[in-house]
């Protein structure tokens, strides 16, 4: 029953969402109509970023713990972490282009961005071929443990890389399109809502398969 | 060839970490020895000076962070399946810090600038990093 609701309301704001995106919201003047993909991309960002969180801190239980509650738990927040992240860094490109003027720039959030979706997709697949299960388990949650802590690393090292290469930033990163008005913060704060609730519903479900296949794998 | 060296060495009556870090040492060994081979060919094929103090050390602690992060991917995969293809998958986004300080540097100090002194310091952090992460983590690979 509680499902249900929580998968019904998600709809209804994500209907929300689409119709503030498409209809309420005025053009905006500098960029056109290409400014509506913030509504999109910063969601699935965040989405992202709280996926990564989730994975280091379940890993670093399960190392602690041997739960496999926290094992499934990063392995459910890893798979949709990395999609959500792989379609930010898509339609960041997509709105790179015409914004930038260029796909893709050695810029600290991109490359960071790249780096993380690599180390993730090491993990999962990682986790596709080993055999042994324990030991995969310990050595998964080690792989996104030093994933989370070269992070920061790598955002620094893109900062200062920048710095000895300036390039020229107009548009989401520059200190003027921060400050946007009350309609595109209140159909922002209404995306990031819908996304991360659909985000956390995916989640879950694939966090029930995996709790199965853990399930029928032990009783074999 | 595999002849399960890794296996035998983690049958011994030693401690992990000893076996993470002597094969640093090694592998730290072997890097700093080919790198000093290609500087020395640099210097003699393409006439630069590079035997500058400032990028010896710039070798020596980029080499390093190379070994540790090496020989953490390696010893991680060293048992599963696949591991030529997830070795590289995480080592490459693992030093990509590392690569990005180095590359800089050298640019600077060939062009006899060095406009950013916090390169080193971005190497010197990394590498004790790691080399702590490598030390932590070398109890929970092959718990049996």
């Amino acid at each position: 029953m509680i499902n249900k609701l929580i998968i019904s309301s998600t709809l209804i704001i994500n209907i929300l969402m689409l119709w503030m995106i498409f209809w309420w919201l005025p053009i905006d003047i500098s960029q056109g109509p290409v400014a509506k993909t913030i509504f999109i991309h910063v969601p699935l960002a965040w989405c992202s970023m709280i996926a990564i969180c989730v994975v280091a801190i379940s890993s670093i239980l399960y190392l602690f713990t041997k739960k496999t509650f926290w094992d499934n738990n990063a392995q459910a927040f890893a798979e949709t972490g990395l999609v959500f992240g792989l379609s930010a860094l898509i339609t960041g490109i997509v709105w790179a282009k015409p914004i930038w003027g260029v796909w893709w720039t050695g810029e600290a959030k991109l490359t960071t961005t790249l780096i993380l979706i690599l180390i993730y997709c090491a993990y999962i697949l990682f986790r596709s071929l080993y055999t042994n299960n324990e030991q995969m388990k310990n050595i998964a949650a080690i792989i996104a443990v030093i994933g989370a802590i070269d992070t920061p690393l790598i955002y620094f090292a893109a900062n200062l890389w920048q710095e000895a290469h300036p390039v020229t930033v107009i548009g989401p990163l520059s200190a003027e399109e921060t400050s946007f008005g009350m309609y595109y913060g209140i159909t922002l704060l209404i995306s990031v809502i819908a996304f991360t609730f659909t985000f956390l519903i995916l989640t879950t479900t694939r966090y029930k398969t995996i709790k199965i296949e853990t399930h029928i794998n032990n009783k074999e | 060839m595999d002849n399960k060296g890794i296996e035998l060495l983690i049958l011994a009556p030693i401690d992990q970490e000893i076996i993470i870090v002597s094969k640093i040492i090694s592998n730290f060994f072997f890097t700093l020895l080919s790198s000093f081979i290609i500087l020395f060919s640099s210097n003699v094929l393409f006439n630069n000076n590079l035997l500058d103090y400032k990028f010896i050390i710039l070798i020596i602690i980029s080499a390093l962070g190379f070994s540790i992060v090496g020989t953490i991917t390696s010893f991680l995969f060293s048992k599963s399946r696949g591991k030529e293809i997830l070795s590289p998958l995480l080592f490459i986004p693992l030093v990509s810090p590392l690569l990005m300080a180095s590359s800089s540097l050298t640019n600077q100090i060939l062009n006899n600038e060095i406009q950013n002194q916090s390169w080193y310091g971005l190497i010197i952090g990394y590498d004790l990093l790691f080399f702590i992460l490598g030390i932590s983590i070398s109890n929970f690979i092959y718990k049996e």
